[in-house]
């Protein structure tokens, strides 16, 4: 599940839009959907694709794989972190 | 740890960077961009959300002056469609920009009195012809001295809210004249791209690349590398690896308060700390995108509010692009400014207000608008690094390392065009003390 920092978040609303399930919303500060927010792997590189659902939880946020959150690398400054559910 | 050798090292992708980056890679510099997030642009770049681009901080661009120029000298293309009109709203009446005798019009249809035009305009010129007014204190206090009607101190803080992200008592006085006379030195024509502003960064990118330059993207600078207070490169942490680029020179367009960390205060005097402590004054923003099926604007595609509450401009890109949307939708984006730009903030009654003045200037706005998306800007992402007039140098303390962008811009400039310029200086001092392919 995708967090948001208050205290870093500014509210510029970068991450609602490279949402892919819309599960954010940016109205002054960011608050996520947690219906929404769930299981989103927007990996920008390709090359783990292969690997096991259950293995991918575990290379969340990994730099070395890309798997990682789309939300996550689009803040500019740092504001989401992924938490266990 | 791998390792790569350039002459320049960029970090970060704004247009600051940018400019930086393709007049030095043009030059024969062997240049290398590294932005941390999976595209480029920074706050001049463009998001797309349930098919509509939107602008991820500035919009509209100047089609001629500096950013035109800078394209055309790297070979880059550069599509910006003119606005159709641009208006200032004074006293409910929407009263056109004119490129000549625009600015003794608005006065006059603010004051209703051509002797206090007449001595408003008087004092501008002499300002900008003889003696600039002192910058210890504000326009807007130098300005009541020639009129104290509020309708034309509305219309210079509708323009300086809407240029320059402050407030009118915010400006030192001095820096507005210095503004007029830059702007007044060609034609002020805006526009708006019409693939949106990430069009037109990724078109100096591509200029750049075609002539040798690199930029790497979600490639996070960890710190930059200074010996004997002399910058050597930067460590940088792609998706695989973590890297040592050396390079002759640095060039942080992340701002002056991240060059610091990356660099590590330590290796900076006490004099640089304690003037960037005190000097830097971020501008804060809110920028609304109401998405309707008609234009909500009547009169203009850009408008200038000067008596509302918060918000100061209200543009339409559409009007110009209509690509920016899908097909049958239109887009409006209006900005406002807080009362004040120091922090804390209530951004939940700036957006109320703003919503506020949305309702009384825009008469369809509740009727046929759709709240698209509401951001804010301040802090770490602001509207502007910094007030006119609160800037640092671009060079630091640490030989080679410069910073570019909008904390570092020369006086009398704002927005897009400053970093632009801060780009600019910074080419001109790497070209005269370091040559290509000295690495």
């Amino acid at each position: 599940m995708v967090v948001v920092d208050e205290e870093r978040c500014v509210g510029c609303g970068r991450c609602m839009a490279f949402c892919p399930r819309e599960a954010l919303w940016a109205w002054g500060r960011v608050r996520v959907d947690t219906r929404k927010c769930s299981e989103c792997f927007g990996g920008v590189y390709q090359f783990e694709q292969n690997a096991p659902l259950q293995n991918r939880e575990s290379l969340l946020d990994t730099v070395a794989t890309s798997w990682t959150r789309l939300c996550l690398i689009n803040c500019p400054v740092g504001a989401l972190r992924v938490e266990e559910e | 740890m791998k390792q790569e050798v350039y002459d320049v090292v960029v970090i970060g992708s704004g247009i600051g960077g940018m400019s930086a980056a393709s007049l030095l890679t043009h030059e024969g510099y062997r240049t290398l961009v590294v932005e941390r997030l999976p595209q480029i642009g920074g706050r001049f770049s463009t998001v797309e959300y349930k098919g509509f681009k939107l602008p991820t901080g500035a919009l509209e661009v100047e089609a001629m002056g500096l950013i035109a120029e800078l394209y055309s000298e790297v070979g880059a293309g550069f599509e910006v469609r003119p606005l159709a009109k641009l208006c200032y709203r004074i006293g409910g009446e929407d009263v056109p920009m004119l490129y000549k005798g625009g600015l003794r019009a608005l006065l006059l249809t603010a004051s209703e009195d051509e002797e206090v035009t007449g001595r408003v305009m008087a004092a501008l010129k002499r300002g900008m012809g003889w003696e600039e007014p002192s910058n210890s204190i504000s326009f807007r206090e130098w300005l009541s001295e020639y009129s104290s009607n509020e309708k034309v101190l509305g219309v210079f803080q509708g323009m300086i809210a809407s240029f320059m992200g402050i407030n009118a008592y915010e400006l030192p006085a001095g820096e507005f004249i210095r503004w007029l006379k830059i702007t007044r030195s060609y034609p002020a024509i805006y526009g708006h791209a019409p693939k949106g502003n990430l069009a037109l960064m990724e078109s100096l990118a591509k200029a750049m690349r075609a002539q040798g330059g690199e930029i790497w993207t979600r490639c996070e600078t960890k710190q930059i590398l200074v010996t004997d207070e002399v910058a050597r490169g930067v460590v940088v942490q792609t998706d695989k690896d973590e890297m040592e680029i050396a390079s002759r020179v640095v060039i942080s367009n992340a701002g002056p308060q991240k060059t610091v960390e990356l660099a590590g205060s330590e290796n900076f005097d006490k004099g640089y700390l304690k003037q960037m402590k005190e000097s830097l004054r971020p501008a804060s923003s809110i920028m609304i995108h109401t998405v309707s099926d008609r234009p909500l604007l009547e009169h203009a595609d850009s408008l200038i509010l000067t008596e509302a509450r918060r918000v100061n401009w209200i543009a339409c890109p559409t009007e110009a692009c209509p690509e920016l949307a899908p097909p049958g939708k239109h887009l409006m984006v209006s900005y406002s400014t807080p009362a004040f730009n120091f922090p804390p903030y209530d951004f939940a009654q700036e957006i109320a207000w703003h919503l506020q003045d949305l309702k009384e200037n825009i008469p369809r706005f509740g009727s046929e608008g759709d709240i698209l998306a509401v951001n804010c800007f301040h802090g770490e992402w602001p509207a502007f690094r910094t007030w006119l007039g609160y800037d640092l140098p671009q060079k630091t303390p640490i030989e080679n390392l410069y910073n570019v962008g909008d904390a570092v811009k020369p006086s009398g400039r704002t927005g897009l065009p400053a970093s632009v310029a801060s780009g600019r200086m910074v080419v001109e001092d790497v070209k005269s003390r370091i040559k290509p392919g000295e690495a």
